[in-house]
């Protein structure tokens, strides 16, 4: 396996009026391509913060990051987004569902901005939601969901496009143990089957252990 | 192009009450700037039609209008002519107030019996038509009509301050002639007229005229005396001497009410004008100013009005979105296109707003009166402000909220 990403001496503060909150300083940190990896850390320990840096949603002080090769030097917002599109998809804990759109919709969103046809973006939704196993549900709305139904569309939305990483920031956090058991058992078939690097962050050590390697933050 | 589409489609539905809401401000604020410039149009139609086809008058004639009122002159009637008093009682403080010219001209026939020199009378009499006898044109001017005329001398001296003296009547009259008399007469000549010696004290120049009225006159065979010629023998001369000029070199300024602010003030007698080589400006004109600018300022506050409630629509409508666009942003989509997607939505409005105007326009007058690329102008710059702070609000749009779940 080669290495996929790369954090080399990453320092990321926020600044509050007079107080600085250093976040990470002097952070490393190698992830392998393919690799299924679960970040765990303390409340405060900068999980999150890490996570935006490697989606290109926040940009570090100091340090280099590396993806797929590639020094990432993001200026704005759009660069982030230019950044993301069809390399990174992401899976939150809340779902990040639209209510007003079905679940095809909401699936398809991921889609919009490529140059595929019509024919060929309902192709690829029908086969990720097959794969996710929601296609019985696709014609419905995000409210008549139950939590773990809900997370298979937003982790279908987030692969849909074929996308290098995946980050998933607590995507069982709001779920159930067995929904939780499935939600892991999609994205272990996800690692295997598309060879996705994913990234995990989790409090929860059951999660941790479904993955290949565990990187504990700790806080400053 | 597929994220804008979908996203006006969401928007156009999800947001149904707040988009008939957002219709309802642009068909007004529409309106608004219709009716401001329909009223324009209108009031300047209205002022072209009284103003723009005939010239404004520089030289009115001014009169007193109860002649019996100025005790002043009836006790000094022959000596004094009327606008002498006015002149002295009120004009100077209109001319001072208003950068008016009073001025004193009076035009008069001179028949053979006013005259024994047989010479002139031969040489330069004009036969009337209208009267049925032989007369020269003869004028009494004053140093400022010489002045608004813009009466030249090829040779000799204007009138002095000593000429118009009523008192020193020792003293020849002076006069001076037309261009034509320069082959009878020379500087210093002098010839009898109403018992009295005139004496020449200049010529003007060849060739000049005066228009009066629309018709141009020559000046080559008239004699000029200076004005309230004092030996005046005859009272039913007097009538004549009864108005006098005011020049005005503004074309905006409403002669007739600038006097007539200075006599209600000073508790004058009424003065009345009588425009004599254009038309009169009245307060027509004023009222369609103050009319237009009113109407402005109505239009501006309407549409004031209308910007800040829908940019507070169009603002509040998008903090409901936040969260979609952060999704939006989580999937690719990029911030310019959201804000794209929510321009066209506010441009399809604006284009639906047109059509009441235009319905209302058509029934009332079959025709669109105000060009429509004016009325998108304005209402499309109304639009664009009420863009601006929900550009602002979305700048803020961060996945970064999605993910903490800081979304309100």
């Amino acid at each position: 396996m080669s290495t996929f990403i790369e954090l080399k001496n990453i320092n990321k503060s926020f600044h509050s009026g007079n107080k600085t909150t250093i976040v990470h300083e002097n952070l490393n940190m190698c992830i392998e391509n393919g690799e299924m990896v679960a970040i765990m850390g303390k409340s405060g320990s900068g999980k999150t913060t890490l996570l935006n840096i490697i989606a290109g949603i926040d940009y570090p002080d100091y340090g280099e990051y590396i993806f797929d090769g590639n020094i990432i030097k993001l200026k704005n917002t759009n660069d982030g987004v230019n950044f993301r599109r069809n390399r990174i998809g992401i899976v939150l804990q809340h779902f990040a569902l639209i209510n007003d759109f079905t679940v095809e919709e909401n699936v398809e969103l991921a889609l919009w901005e490529t140059k595929l046809t019509t024919k060929e973006k309902h192709k690829k939704v029908e086969d990720i939601i097959k794969k996710c196993g929601i296609y019985d549900l696709r014609k419905e709305y995000p409210i008549k969901l139950s939590g773990g139904e809900k997370q298979r569309v937003a982790i279908a939305r987030a692969i849909v496009n074929e996308p290098q990483l995946l980050l998933a920031d607590e995507p069982t956090g709001s779920l159930d143990f067995e929904t939780e058991n499935e939600i892991i058992k999609l994205l272990k078939n996800i690692n295997e089957e598309y060879k996705t690097t994913i990234i995990i962050i989790t409090h929860d050590a059951e999660v941790a252990n479904n993955c290949s390697r565990t990187i504990t933050l700790t806080k400053h | 192009m597929s994220s804008v589409l979908f996203n006006l489609k969401r928007s156009f539905l999800q947001h149904y009450k707040s988009n008939l809401l957002i219709l309802i401000n642009m068909i007004l604020s529409t309106a608004a700037i219709f009716i401001l410039l329909q009223n324009f149009y209108y009031l300047r139609q209205q002022y072209n039609e009284i103003y723009g086809t005939t010239e404004v008058a520089h030289n009115y004639q001014i009169m007193i209008e109860n002649i019996d009122q100025l005790q002043n002159y009836k006790n000094d009637r022959i000596n004094k002519s009327p606008m002498y008093y006015v002149g002295k009682e009120v004009i100077r403080e209109i001319e001072n107030k208003y950068n008016l010219k009073f001025y004193y001209s009076l035009n008069g026939d001179l028949y053979p019996e006013d005259m024994d020199t047989p010479a002139i009378w031969t040489a330069f009499s004009v036969y009337d038509d209208f009267a049925g006898c032989e007369y020269i044109d003869i004028h009494f001017l004053d140093s400022a009509a010489f002045d608004v005329y813009g009466l030249k001398l090829t040779e000799g001296n204007l009138f002095s301050d000593n000429d118009y003296n009523s008192e020193n009547t020792d003293k020849p009259i002076s006069v001076i002639m037309g261009n034509n008399y320069r082959n009878c007469f020379k500087i210093g000549d002098t010839f009898t007229y109403d018992g009295d010696t005139a004496k020449i004290i200049g010529f003007l120049e060849s060739g000049t005229t005066i228009n009066e009225m629309g018709y141009e006159y020559s000046y080559d065979n008239s004699m000029f005396f200076p004005q309230l010629f004092p030996r005046i023998k005859d009272e039913s001369n007097v009538f004549r001497e009864e108005f006098s000029y005011i020049h005005c070199n503004d074309d905006s300024l409403d002669v007739q009410d600038a006097i007539n602010t200075v006599t209600a003030k000073s508790g004058y007698y009424t003065l009345s004008l009588f425009p004599l080589d254009g038309i009169q400006i009245t307060s027509t004109k004023d009222i369609s100013e103050k009319n237009v600018k009113l109407i402005g300022i109505l239009a501006l506050i309407a549409c004031t009005i209308c910007t800040l409630s829908l940019a507070s629509i169009l603002v509040n409508r998008t903090l409901q979105d936040r969260d979609i666009y952060c999704i939006y942003l989580c999937c690719g989509i990029p911030l310019w296109k959201i804000n794209l997607s929510i321009s066209i939505e506010m441009f399809l409005y604006l284009l639906l707003s047109f059509f009441p105007t235009i319905g209302i326009s058509i029934i009332e007058y079959n025709e669109l009166i105000v060009p429509l690329w004016q009325i998108l102008l304005f209402a499309g710059t109304i639009t664009f402000i009420s863009l601006l702070p929900t550009f602002i609000a979305n700048r803020k749009c961060n996945i970064d909220l999605l993910i903490r779940d800081k979304i309100a």
